[in-house]
């Protein structure tokens, strides 16, 4: 890394890690889920350290401890990550010009906050002349800086929750903690009509289709955001919500 | 939960996961040069972070853990209190910190007084 990558790199994990805190309460909640599944202790540091998805983490617990065909719950995870790939439409814009192996490892370290944090900053796409320009790759260094944070506080808190999972009662009602550390990320976004409008969307139809297979709701609500999104906004062009 | 015990059908499944995860994020982006994502779909999908981040939050706070639907709302849910406390909380505090503490200090009074 020369000195302007290293500055970006750092740049990227300290931007990450202002969300620290919310990161570790789910990666706790996630961890103690797998815990307290039918997951021996090394299947859920392997689950924890490879996949990297807590959604979809959470949501194939249930299928394994109904023994499920693997074929099966790996068809959940495609389906319970689909917003991924929509994510994966805005990361192909930026970095289409990197070599393969990069694209698939940036891809996959890509979760919701690094994706979020990196359109608010890049909401456009780097014109041809600025990609020719671009030989220092600084937004992928500013977007691992990100990733690296964001992977080493998951674990964290993740690791520490099937650690320690059976000493935490569930009386404490700690899986709430985790949506609560979502609201300090999500209200911030709220700060224009548009922004509220798609967000109220998003809550009443992912509310209303909560009973869909394959948390299907969560793509419902993107989708029904996005068309309102667009309808209610105003915003000079190019602003992320 | 005993020591060493990975079963090897768990293993191929997290493998598995693992590639499902890597493919699913990058899947447009696996494409590389071929693909030029129009104008209008990436001015449309800005509004996919948020709307995703709301859609798995919301449930947490509207519907009973365990329920399957919307049917089983109802207003004496510790989680809406809990969550109306930290959404209160945060926009006068700006504060992570004491956003959870309220919030869970709400939602646990909730849970034994409703």
């Amino acid at each position: 890394m020369t000195p302007e990558q290293k500055q970006a790199f750092i740049e990227g994990f300290k931007e990450m890690s202002k969300t620290g805190i919310t990161i570790l309460t789910w990666g706790l909640v996630t961890g103690i889920a797998m815990a307290k599944s039918t997951l021996t202790l090394y299947e859920a540091l392997a689950m924890s350290l490879f996949v990297f998805a807590g959604v979809a983490q959470l949501a194939s617990l249930p299928l394994i401890a109904a023994g499920l065909p693997v074929w099966m719950i790996l068809v959940t995870t495609f389906m319970v990550n689909l917003r991924f790939v929509i994510f994966s439409l805005g990361l192909q814009a930026h970095f289409a010009y990197l070599p393969a192996w990069r694209r698939v490892l940036l891809g996959y370290c890509t979760a919701d906050f690094s994706y979020l944090f990196f359109v608010r900053r890049y909401p456009t796409p780097p014109t041809s002349t600025e990609q020719k320009a671009n030989t220092k790759h600084l937004q992928m260094y500013w977007l691992m800086g990100m990733q690296v944070s964001n992977w080493t506080l998951w674990q964290i808190g993740s690791i520490t929750g099937i650690v320690f999972a059976h000493q935490i009662p569930n009386s404490w009602g700690l899986e709430f903690a985790g949506a609560i550390a979502l609201v300090a990320i999500i209200v911030p976004m709220l700060d224009r009509a548009s922004a509220r409008w798609a967000a109220v969307t998003a809550a009443a139809v992912a509310i209303m289709a909560y009973g869909l297979p394959f948390r299907l709701n969560i793509l419902l609500a993107i989708i029904a955001a996005i068309i309102v999104g667009m309808k209610t906004d105003r915003s000079p062009k190019g602003l992320i919500p | 939960m005993s020591a060493i015990d990975l079963n090897s059908h768990i293993l191929w499944l997290i493998l598995g996961m693992t590639l499902v995860t890597a493919w699913t994020r990058s899947f447009f982006l696996i494409l590389g040069e071929r693909v030029r994502v129009p104008a209008w779909l990436l001015e449309a999908i800005r509004f996919a972070p948020l709307a995703a981040m709301i859609a798995i939050l919301a449930p947490e706070i509207f519907i009973p853990a365990g329920a399957t639907s919307i049917s089983e709302f109802n207003l004496k849910l510790p989680n809406i209190w809990g969550g109306i406390a930290a959404v209160i909380t945060f926009y006068f505090t700006k504060k992570m910190l004491s956003t959870l503490i309220i919030g869970m200090a709400v939602f646990t009074a909730a849970r034994f007084l409703l």
